[in-house]
């Protein structure tokens, strides 16, 4: 009975790892893991792609339609809390959503599913905006596309200003 | 027959066959295409980088149908995303590198359809997956971008008839066209 249960469960558990997206798995891994003392939560892992685990294929929830991490300063690494990031999606529906004290921000899918390509808005303050000057066309992780230093293949993270005279109060 | 003959006879045969086997298209062979103007394809390369060359779709090296320019994948190492028109004069412009690249791209997808469509003048563009994908016709991760007829429309299918719509090109990429 014991061999049978055994032989029962290997199958189970090679069924299981064939099933599984080897590719996805991987890209999981190259997150690495927390940063000491910040566990799962809104303030982890600013910068990463939100989506890789937050979108639908596990391993975290709830699904996200839309997270990243907006900085202060371009190619500076100091976080813009309380920007308002407005998304308007292909059906002209906009949401907003406010950054928190790490920059990070997100919508869960329950609560819209936007219909891409996208089109994003920082506001600062009662005036400073900083438009996104090209679409979102599928990807809701922020990150998969700004990420490093600029490059051929990416713009650099996402940032609220260039320059640091042209932040709201700024003198 | 003489031994003399018939080894002659079976030698020939063998020199025919090993000279037909080797007369056969050279490995290196290239089938042609009867390829749309690249001379006019650089507006018909600004609406893709800006409809279609977002980073995440197909601005992407690993993508089958690649797109480059300013607005998303840069070919130039030293280059990253962005044009004059959104960060000033700093910014590198869509090159000739990139037109050409795309345009490679583009009509490396499906050489044979594309040399039907364009012997047929650009009778029957949606012949062309990249067509009936924009039109959203057929499954397409980014949906449906381009309604027949539109100035998208317009633009690509013009310069598949052999004389591009600059004015419809140009109309296309004027912002607000996205979303």
């Amino acid at each position: 009975m014991k061999h049978v249960a055994l032989a029962v469960a290997s199958i189970v558990a090679s069924v299981a790892l064939a099933c599984g997206d080897p590719v996805h798995s991987n890209a999981v891994d190259a997150l690495g893991p927390e940063a000491n003392g910040v566990g799962p939560g809104p303030t982890h892992r600013p910068g990463q792609p939100c989506l890789v685990c937050h979108g639908g294929s596990g391993p975290a929830g709830p699904q996200f339609s839309i997270g990243g991490t907006v900085y202060l300063i371009k190619g500076q690494s100091d976080p813009a809390p309380n920007v308002v990031v407005k998304i308007t999606d292909s059906r002209g529906q906009t949401r907003s959503v406010t950054t928190n004290k790490v920059g990070n921000f997100y919508i869960p899918v329950e609560q819209w599913d936007p219909s891409p390509p996208h089109q994003v808005e920082l506001h600062s303050g009662d005036t400073f905006v900083n438009a996104m000057r090209t679409a979102i066309g599928r990807d809701g992780s922020c990150s998969s596309c700004h990420f490093g230093k600029p490059a051929p293949n990416t713009p650099g993270p996402v940032y609220l200003a260039t320059d640091p005279m042209d932040l709201p109060g700024a003198m | 027959m003489h031994t003399g003959a018939l080894v002659y006879s079976v030698t020939a045969s063998v020199v025919a066959i090993a000279f037909v086997a080797c007369s056969s298209a050279p490995a290196d062979s290239r089938i042609g295409v009867v390829a749309p103007d690249r001379a006019q394809f650089p507006p018909v390369g600004d609406l893709l980088t800006h409809r279609c060359g977002e980073l995440d779709c197909h601005g992407n090296s690993q993508r089958n149908f690649k797109i480059y320019g300013c607005e998303g994948l840069r070919l130039d190492p030293a280059a990253s995303p962005g044009c004059p028109s959104m960060l000033g004069p700093t910014a590198t412009p869509t090159s000739d590198a990139e037109y050409d690249a795309t345009y490679r791209s583009l009509v490396g997808l499906e050489p044979a359809v594309m040399s039907t469509v364009i012997h047929d003048k650009g009778k029957n563009p949606e012949l062309l997956t990249f067509v009936r994908k924009a039109r959203g016709d057929e499954s397409h991760k980014g949906g449906a971008l381009v309604v027949p007829g539109d100035d998208q429309d317009k633009c690509m299918t013009s310069w598949l008839a052999g004389q591009t719509d600059t004015d419809a090109c140009a109309r296309a990429v004027a912002p607000p066209t996205t979303p």
